[in-house]
């Protein structure tokens, strides 16, 4: 509700208390006052016929006293009149019951036609009056002023809202002023035009303006800021493809050699294939060489596909399984999962399907399976597990019962250049890994074990 | 056939000229114009005591042939119009001046006299203080002129002077004495003069039976009946031509009633006109 129509209704409101409670006052008043006139014009009428009455009762004239005393009850209200001598009723006009409200007068006067102490005459004069008809004139007097409070009440409502206006428009005009700065539309207040709130509105552009003078300045620290971050991504993207090929090298290391063995094999097979002429001998040792040759090619479409995916920044659907199991491939052609590895864990069941750019999440696997690989000796076991929480965020984890992570380096292995496999480790490997979740909006964590190392990635679904 | 005697023929003559003389003496018709208050009342019943020739007949009621009327100063241009002999009732000789025609036979005076009444108060207040308001100027020239010790005479201009005078009056004297004047004493003044009065605790000698039930302590009122018997005489003189001059008929017998309602406070003195004339 807006703080005019508030203060509005707060002020018809007080205004109808306001009214109420002077109504019922009033009520009161009038009809104490209406009894009052009553009471007094009986008081009056008693005055006034006063002397007519002493002189019907002096000479015992009954019918002129009725005379008298009729001229008076043609006031609507009047009842009846009774006059009393001592204590016994002398005359009453009229002879039913009458209201209990009446107006008495007492009289002592001197009779001339009487002699001795009956003389002294005590008289009486009692006016019986009803009050019934007050509730009826209040009642028009309660219609009357209802009308008058309506008319007040809604005069009053224009005037509280023509003076609200005019005291709330530039209150408004601030408000929008506000909003507008709120949207970013910095303007300032009118300071020409003379109201309450001028001081206010001073202040307020002074704000503005130092805000004005801030913002410009954290803009110029922002595009600076932009522009240093966009200087280090362009150095990150370098060293993550020095990374990438650091790792290509290593990977063309063991595919030279995976190569070499079934080349080896195929020269070794043709020349015993030209030594032997036993033709059934050919067959088998041709099918042979087409194994290790498809083998080979095989191979190197991989290897292919890895240095074509390098720069790739396309974000795909990839099933989670299958880019877990190409690394896991790739990993043990390369001979860095050696045979005595077990690799274990749930993602061969999973059916999540990621997305994210495929050749930087396959890094990512790749760089922590390959520290797992390197942090055991001998037999050992790395473990993959996928789980799905909500129906938003995946969560992968590695885990291995390798050497470990000390609590020392705990803190310092996402840091660039960090390494403890000396001259041969560049250092990047985990910090790449940070990076690439980072911009996939997820998080890396280490989470504590008792044996070797385990790493927690969580990754938005839809990323 | 008997034969016829002298002496038979001359009772049969006489005979004959006692009916002529019975069937001479015919009804006599009289006209009223008068309201219907008591003291006209009683002078008609007076007027058919007197005489049984008289047939009294309400010219207000019906309208007819008749050889003489009674009225008063209301109807007195109503009776005019008959053209017969007037017999005008009047409260008092000082509106005689304003009633001037041949017609009127006889003015006949309803009250008694302004110094009959003075006279019959002071012997009934005795000792008392009594006041006179009056109208007429000669009248009160003539009552200052009495220099009676007890009596108070104040002199009213115009009708409005009335309140402020009854009221000095009553306020100097013990009692009023009511005489017959329109100014003073009317329809519309008679109650206010009388209530002021009984509350001042004074009291009033009426002229009026009436007046007893405003009030008044007593009445000096002429016997109406006894009016009406000379009234009647006046009358068949008139008729018979014996006295056609016009002349006054001032009452001669008076009464004087005291109200009821008083008790004996005042020493009340039982007196006759005849004693007052003396």
């Amino acid at each position: 509700m807006k703080l005019k129509t508030k203060i509005q209704l707060f002020v018809t409101l007080l205004i109808i208390i306001i009214s109420a409670s002077e109504l019922i006052i009033f009520i009161n008043k009038e009809k104490d006052r209406a009894t009052k006139i009553r009471q007094n014009i009986c008081h009056a009428l008693i005055n006034k016929m006063e002397d007519d009455i002493k002189y019907a009762v002096t000479i015992k004239n009954k019918k002129f006293l009725k005379t008298v005393l009729k001229n008076y009850t043609n006031i609507n209200f009047i009842e009846n009149i009774a006059v009393y001598i001592g204590k016994k009723k002398y005359i009453s006009l009229k002879k039913e019951k009458f209201s209990k409200n009446y107006v008495e007068k007492k009289l002592n006067f001197t009779n001339i036609f009487s002699a001795g102490a009956t003389s002294l005459t005590t008289l009486k004069i009692r006016v019986y009056y009803n009050t019934n008809d007050i509730k009826q004139i209040t009642k028009n007097s309660i219609n009357y002023l209802i009308i008058l409070i309506i008319i007040f009440i809604i005069l009053s409502f224009i005037i509280i809202t023509v003076f609200l206006n005019k005291f709330l428009s530039p209150v408004e005009n601030f408000l929008n002023t506000i909003r507008a700065t709120i949207n970013g539309k910095y303007t300032l207040m009118d300071t020409t035009q003379k109201t309450e709130f001028l001081p206010i509105f001073e202040a307020y552009n002074k704000l503005i303006l130092n805000l004005k003078d801030k913002i410009t300045k954290l803009e110029e620290a922002n595009q600076e800021l932009k522009n240093k971050i966009i200087e280090i991504q362009k150095l990150q993207d370098v060293i993550i493809r020095q990374e990438k090929l650091a790792t290509l090298g290593t990977i063309t290391a063991g595919i030279a050699h995976e190569i070499n063995n079934p080349v080896g094999a195929i020269r070794g097979m043709s020349e015993l294939a030209l030594l032997i002429k036993d033709k059934d001998k050919y067959e088998e040792y041709f099918n042979k060489i087409i194994n290790l040759c498809d083998r080979i090619s095989n191979l190197v479409r991989r290897v292919k596909n890895v240095t074509q995916e390098i720069d790739s920044k396309k974000t795909e659907l990839v099933p989670i399984k299958n880019l877990i199991e190409d690394v896991l491939e790739l990993c043990k052609n390369a001979k860095i999962i050696s045979n005595k590895i077990k690799i274990e864990g749930n993602f061969r069941n999973s059916k999540i399907i990621l997305k994210c750019i495929r050749s930087q999440m396959f890094q990512v696997f790749q760089n922590l399976i390959t520290n797992s690989a390197h942090s055991i000796k001998g037999n050992g076991i790395i473990r993959i597990d996928v789980f799905k929480d909500n129906d938003s965020l995946i969560e992968i984890i590695f885990s291995d019962n390798g050497t470990g992570i000390s609590n020392k380096i705990k803190d310092k292995i996402f840091d660039p250049f960090f390494t403890t496999k000396g001259p041969t480790g560049t250092g990047l490997g985990l910090y790449i890994v940070f990076g690439i979740i980072k911009n996939h909006r997820g998080m890396i964590e280490l989470l504590p074990s008792e044996k070797g190392a385990a790493f927690k990635i969580t990754l938005p679904l839809q990323s | 056939m008997k034969k016829l005697t002298n002496k038979k023929i001359l009772i049969i003559i006489l005979l004959f000229l006692i009916s002529a003389k019975i069937l001479n003496a015919r009804k006599i018709f009289i006209g009223t114009l008068l309201p219907k208050e008591k003291k006209f009342q009683d002078i008609i019943a007076g007027i058919k005591k007197h005489s049984h020739r008289v047939k009294i007949t309400d010219l207000l009621a019906n309208k007819q042939k008749v050889d003489v009327i009674l009225t008063n100063a209301t109807h007195f241009k109503e009776a005019i119009i008959f053209n017969k002999p007037i017999f005008l009732f009047l409260n008092s000789l000082t509106e005689k001046e304003k009633y001037n025609s041949p017609l009127i036979k006889q003015i006949v005076l309803l009250y008694p006299s302004v110094n009959y009444m003075i006279k019959s108060s002071l012997k009934i207040l005795k000792n008392k203080k009594l006041a006179v308001v009056v109208h007429d100027k000669k009248l009160y020239k003539k009552l200052k002129k009495l220099k009676t010790k007890n009596l108070r005479v104040y002199y009213v201009k115009e009708a409005g002077e009335v309140p402020y005078k009854i009221n000095v009056a009553l306020k100097k004297a013990d009692a009023l004495i009511a005489i017959p004047d329109n100014v003073v004493f009317n329809y519309f003044s008679m109650q206010f003069i009388f209530e002021k009065a009984i509350l001042m605790g004074k009291y009033i000698i009426g002229y009026s039976e009436n007046m007893l039930d405003l009030g008044a302590y007593a009445v000096i009122s002429p016997n109406y009946l006894k009016e009406g018997c000379d009234i009647c005489k006046s009358i068949l003189n008139i008729l018979n031509k014996k006295n056609i001059k016009s002349k006054i008929l001032y009452p001669t017998d008076f009464k004087i009633i005291k109200n009821a309602n008083f008790c004996s406070k005042v020493s009340f003195i039982g007196i006759f006109h005849n004693e007052i004339k003396n």
